[in-house]
């Protein structure tokens, strides 16, 4: 979380309580999520996603060490009891804080914080960081013009609980578009997009007996879209789509990359 | 022939639809024995639902080929049932095509309900074909064995019969017309069954009014008994789709409800100024059980739901699990929540 940004020199990153300390109010609070702290593949999404909001002039904190798990993968594995007791602490320590606009870059919470906590009493404004990009490029804060994209084919694989389940679908590919890259669609997007693999809490166990791994198939479809890059809006499905592009023994020439990823790659031009 | 007719009608009649309502409520009964659900939320955006849904087909058309056929299907079993209604109160009152005072009208309405007949007929044969023939994935996973491929068929089989029944019978009506007989007035018009009446140019006016009645009987007592037929079938569907529709999900998809009983535990738990060691008070009503065991446990949306399934299976084509060979099936879920809810 905040610690290991804080190795990082340049990407300093202000928590809530420093902030509240020095008697100042983020405009946004920033929900870094498990994938986005302890893993080594998404910490570069969070990274990447933190220079943005840098070079945006984005005035924003982390809960760092008091951010704990929204209490999704516990709810929804039956453990109703869990989900509730971390919901609460959450709750309480975001209340505390008087947080009034969340952004994260993972669907997961995003979903969880959007429409499960409003019925505890914890009620936030909650984005995506791919809509809070869009509204920044929109805004005019974030100067994307261009870049090291320009003309590349780049497809979109859509997260289940930022799709399906919540129906953001275009604020990925508006970013895509701006980026000057040529978006390509798989078979299979939208509301009809299939699974990474990682959905059901299969990222953290081995599947069920079946003849073939969601992701292997998953990724099967992006290929056939013949990308430069598999962009990805969650971290799980970074990782689900990664392995399968290394099954097909494509990595050499198709990247992994999110959306935070691909913004940041164009802007540090 | 006198009035004999006419009172065997009336008796088919309510034979028919009094059994189906029996049936009906029956299904009622069983589904008020789920648990009561949330129908909360704006009713125009659920009629929006249900317009959209269920009479708009915006679901079907997901998929091009199927949803296509499907459309005619469905707009002859609506457009045909204005014929069912004249086939009523002709066979009531005993009058012949009672609807054809509406002249050019009426020439317009028989002639599409030949032409939808028509339709519809091709469309089931292809149906057929791709469930027998093209032996489409969806329709023979492990679930649809016995019954449930049985019932798919014969809901095709039942469909051409009677869309044949009524052609049948247009086509000696035509005959008879042609041949100036009484009662036959001249009225409506033939696409279709003025064809199938060529064949008949050699029959006398007895076997062709013979043929007449016949169709004509075999016709409405078909769909009284096709009427009957859905209770125990999959076409349920053709009528709780559209309350279906209407219950439907309005939350965003990834919400799921609050467990309001384990929120109270929680809260308890967190409150230091809780006793852990309280008796419950006096009059504090047994805990309500904990998870769902059997369909009792269900809501009754949920029920519903079981009910409308038609097992058309794109539930389960879309899972990603089932796509990779696992044993997960939506469909299986939806067939066996009905099965048990039959049983208890």
């Amino acid at each position: 979380m905040e610690q290991d940004q804080a190795k990082n020199k340049e990407t300093k990153v202000a928590t809530m309580a420093e902030m509240a300390a020095l008697g100042k109010q983020p405009e946004i609070l920033f929900w870094v999520g498990c994938a986005g702290s302890f893993d080594d593949r998404a910490k570069k999404i969070t990274k990447a996603f933190v220079n943005l909001l840098h070079k945006a002039g984005v005035s924003f904190a982390v809960l760092g060490t008091e951010e704990s798990c929204t209490g999704d993968p516990a709810k929804r594995a039956g453990n109703e009891f869990l989900f509730q007791m971390q919901a609460a602490v959450n709750i309480q320590v975001l209340n505390g804080y008087e947080v009034q606009k969340i952004v994260t870059t993972c669907p997961h919470c995003f979903n969880t914080l959007k429409n499960e906590y409003p019925e505890l009493g914890g009620e936030y404004e909650v984005v995506h960081h791919t809509q809070l990009l869009r509204d920044l490029i929109k805004e005019g804060r974030l100067q994307v013009e261009g870049g090291s994209f320009r003309g590349k084919r780049v497809t979109f694989h859509d997260p289940c609980y930022l799709g399906r389940a919540n129906g953001v679908y275009e604020a990925p590919r508006e970013i895509i578009r701006k980026i000057d890259a040529e978006l390509v669609e798989m078979k299979n997007c939208k509301e009809r997009g299939l699974c990474c693999g990682a959905g059901g809490a299969q990222m953290f166990k081995e599947s069920e007996k079946g003849d073939q791994e969601v992701n292997i198939k998953r990724t099967g479809e992006a290929i056939e879209a013949r990308p430069d890059v598999i962009a990805a809006g969650c971290p799980f499905c970074n990782t689900m789509m990664t392995d399968g592009v290394k099954n097909k023994e494509k990595e050499a020439s198709i990247k992994v990359l999110d959306i935070a990823e691909l913004l940041d790659g164009v802007a540090d031009l | 022939m006198g009035i004999l007719p006419n009172i065997l009608f009336v008796l088919a009649l309510i034979l028919g639809i009094g059994y189906f309502a029996r049936n009906i409520r029956k299904i009622i009964r069983n589904i008020r024995l789920g648990k009561a659900a949330d129908v909360t939320g704006p009713t125009a955006e659920r009629w929006k639902n249900m317009a959209r849904i269920a009479l708009g087909q915006q679901k079907m058309v997901v998929r091009p080929v199927s949803g296509f056929l499907h459309i005619i299907v469905y707009l002859g079993f609506i457009i045909i049932n204005i014929e069912v209604l004249e086939i009523i109160i002709d066979g009531v009152f005993g009058t012949h095509r009672i609807f054809s005072f509406l002249g050019g009208f009426y020439d317009f309405l028989i002639g599409s309900f030949e032409i939808l007949a028509l339709l519809v007929i091709v469309s089931v044969v292809i149906f057929w074909i791709r469930r027998n023939l093209l032996k489409l994935q969806r329709f023979w996973k492990p679930e649809m064995k016995g019954w449930p491929k049985k019932d798919a068929d014969l809901i095709l089989y039942i469909e051409v019969i009677l869309m044949g029944l009524f052609l049948t019978m247009n086509a000696a009506d035509f005959r008879l017309q042609e041949m100036g007989v009484d009662h036959y007035n001249q009225a409506g018009a033939f696409p279709v069954s003025s064809y199938i009446a060529g064949w008949m140019s050699a029959w006398s006016e007895t076997t062709l009014i013979a043929v007449e009645r016949v169709a004509w009987w075999f016709h409405i007592l078909g769909i009284l008994f096709f009427l009957n037929y859905l209770y125990y079938s999959k076409h349920l569907h053709i009528l709780l789709a559209f309350p279906n529709t209407y219950f439907g999900r309005l939350k965003p998809q990834g919400q799921f409800n609050n467990l309001e009983s384990v929120q109270k535990e929680v809260a308890l738990m967190m409150d230091p100024n809780a006793d852990p060691f309280a008796p419950p008070a006096e009059d504090a009503p047994p805990p309500e059980k904990f998870g769902a065991s059997d369909v009792m446990d269900l809501n009754q949306i949920q029920l519903l739901n079981a009910y409308t399934c038609t097992e058309c299976g794109r539930c389960t084509s879309e899972c990603p699990a089932n796509q990779t060979g696992k044993k997960l099936s939506p469909r299986k879920i939806m067939m066996d929540t009905r099965d048990r809810l039959e049983e208890v």
